[in-house]
């Protein structure tokens, strides 16, 4: 048994309330610069939609993830090592930049700067692309939002696969939910695997999925590899980029910036005990609606005293064990099993994990009274196909997602029972099998969510995992000692650095004004 | 509606004015019925309407709340009312429109011309 420990996240999607707050702090943190204007490492989608970059889950169409081959080995979809070294000066799984969307800004100038004229100016979009002025915007990040757009288009949804889905076009059928999407940092990512120069890794001590800036070419394997579409190649630096889960923060004990801002505290983050001996075994399993339980099985019990005793004999630090004992994403994925992995048919093994969300009950409205299942409303009556819900998390197997809503529903109606009818109702619980203990610590965890039970985060011991020498004067994104950002300067002799092409091409008036005051 | 697709240019006018917008097509909102969060705001990528030649002012929006006596009463925020902008009862904003495609997407940026 190979123990390792990865920082696991768990999102809520039954409390996303779709603010892209956590899209917005990630964009200013880390893709605010040249060349990943059009990345976001992390955005949140209005589903049913196709998201961003377009079609990402249609893998027909971009070939990521992992294939079983018939002699029950898996290899990446976009081909053995073979055939990426041959394709890498024309990958034909690559998404062009119209496929996520030409970033733009506004002339925010022009309003101050306009001459007198008959009616008040406006401001128009600029593609920080080419510098010009856009004559319309036709496609953005989270364009779907709130459902924007003809049914037609956004039903080429791969979740709406083995579903009539005609009906949900209609107003009365209308269902939508938001699913914030970031890098998975899977167990088996098809990223590293796809790499030509062995660049990008996850590292052992805490299963971050990182890109090294130095050792990275540039030939974008990983980006058509990643079945998820969330590495983002940076035009400027010529060198591919990724969520980094905020690793400066998770290595001194704090939750990403993503996590920290969401105001609908809907992400978990705590640490995962796995065994990496069943990796291989666990993504090749025959059945991809296998994959879920196979998954679950690599999670060790952090409880258990003779796991606890290997892992240190493994040299996981115990504070490491500790926090694994109170690690909120243990308990929502393997022991309520309310958690479920984004797409665990792509073979990857991924580490953010999802609640689905409860919706609106339909026959309720329609029929004046609730469709219920003893006491428990019925799940099957919820707006929310659940088979839509299935076809995200559970390569389209029901029973799973059926069962955590049922928990969910309980929860409410045995929380509601003990609060509000002063009786604490026990039969709820019977129905889905949880003692009154864990649906209390349940409703503690999911719905108070106070920020010491949401972030359970052990600082990291790097000097246990890595010799930090090597990592003197290495490349950051964009700086660092003899990193290039792919900008040649026009001069040699001390001309001020003026930033991108791009960025000169637009108004900087103001700045201009400073440099010119002598 | 009328062969407005998702992301038209499209002018909406009636009694009280015009602006124009991009049209967001949803399944969430009925056939027959349009819906604009609080009012166009002109300062960002909105061209002039066709019917004005114009672009209006900021925040300029085709419903008007209409006033009732407790806006006369004043001294509290949450009694008071600004025209076309600011009062106490939403429900009452709602309006007839009538929404066509844009023929000519007209920036208007050039000078004021002054007549000799």
């Amino acid at each position: 048994m190979k123990i390792r420990a990865q920082i696991g996240m768990v999102l809520n999607l039954d409390k996303c309330i779709g603010c892209h707050t956590c899209s917005v702090t990630c964009k200013n943190v880390w893709t605010s610069r040249d060349g990943v204007e059009y990345a976001w490492f992390n955005n949140v989608e209005t589903k049913p939609g196709i998201g961003y970059p377009k079609e990402w889950e249609n893998q027909d169409k971009w070939n990521g993830g992992w294939r079983r081959n018939a002699s029950g080995k898996i290899e990446p979809r976009q081909g053995s090592r073979l055939k990426i070294l041959a394709n890498i000066f024309a990958n034909p799984n690559l998404p062009q930049i119209d496929e996520y969307y030409e970033p733009f800004t506004y002339d925010y100038e022009r309003l101050q700067n306009a001459p007198l004229s008959e009616t008040p100016p406006t401001a128009r979009p600029i593609s920080v692309i080419t510098g010009k002025i856009m004559d319309k915007i036709v496609w953005g990040p989270n364009w779907e939002d709130d459902l924007g757009g003809e049914f037609a288009k956004r039903s080429k949804d791969k979740l709406f696969d083995n579903m009539q889905k005609e009906m949900y076009g209609t107003f009365e059928n209308t269902f939508m939910m938001y699913l914030p999407r970031l890098c998975e940092h899977c167990l088996n990512p098809t990223c590293v695997a796809s790499c030509p120069s062995g660049s990008v890794y996850k590292r052992e001590d805490d299963g971050i999925v990182l890109i090294d800036q130095d050792k990275c070419r540039g030939w974008r394997m990983c980006i058509s590899g990643c079945p998820y579409k969330k590495i983002y190649y940076n035009w400027s630096s010529g060198k591919a980029e990724k969520c980094t889960f905020c690793y400066p923060r998770i290595e001194a004990g704090q939750p990403t910036v993503c996590s920290e801002t969401c105001v609908g505290r809907i992400r978990y983050l705590g640490v995962l005990l796995y065994d990496a001996d069943k990796i291989e075994a666990a993504a090749s399993v025959a059945d991809v609606q296998d994959l879920y339980e196979a998954q679950l099985d690599l999670f060790l019990n952090p409880h258990d005293p003779a796991i606890i005793e290997e892992a240190r004999k493994q040299g996981i630090p115990d504070s490491w064990l500790e926090s694994a004992k109170k690690s909120p994403v243990y308990k929502m994925a393997k022991e309520w099993k309310v958690a479920f992995p984004l797409h665990p048919e792509y073979r990857t093994l991924p580490m953010v994990w999802y609640i689905p969300p409860l919706s609106p009950i339909q026959a309720a409205a329609e029929s004046g009274k609730m469709g219920l299942n003893g006491i428990i409303p019925d799940t099957k009556s919820l707006r929310i196909p659940v088979k839509y819900l299935a076809n995200l998390l559970t390569a389209g197997k029901e029973a799973p997602v059926i069962s955590a809503l049922d928990r969910m529903l309980a929860m409410r109606a045995y929380m509601r029972s003990k609060t509000v009818d002063k009786v604490e109702n026990l039969t709820v619980l019977q129905q889905v099998g949880m003692s009154k203990a864990e649906v209390e610590d349940m409703y503690h965890i999911m719905a108070i969510a106070n920020y010491e039970d949401r972030f359970v985060i052990p600082s990291s011991h790097k000097e246990m995992a890595e010799d930090s020498f090597n990592e003197k004067g290495s490349c950051g994104f964009t700086f660092g000692n003899g990193c290039s950002d792919g900008v040649s300067e026009p001069s040699l002799f001390g001309k001020k650095k003026q930033g991108s092409a791009i960025f000169m091409a637009m108004p900087k008036s103001r700045k201009k004004r400073e440099e010119n005051v002598f | 509606m009328a062969g407005i697709v998702d992301n038209d240019w499209i002018e909406i006018f009636n009694v009280n004015g015009t602006l124009t917008a991009r049209a967001v097509v949803s399944q969430r909102v009925p056939e027959g019925m349009t819906l604009m969060y609080h009012a166009q705001e002109k300062i960002i990528n909105v061209p002039g309407a066709e019917m004005s030649g114009k672009r209006g002012g900021i925040h300029n929006s085709v419903t008007r709340t209409v006033t009732k006596p407790t806006h006369m009463i004043g001294g509290y925020a949450q009694l008071s009312y600004g025209f076309n902008y600011y009062g106490t009862v939403g429900s009452n904003r709602d309006e007839f429109v009538l929404i066509r495609k844009m023929k000519n997407v007209e920036w208007l940026e050039g000078p004021l011309k002054v007549e000799a």
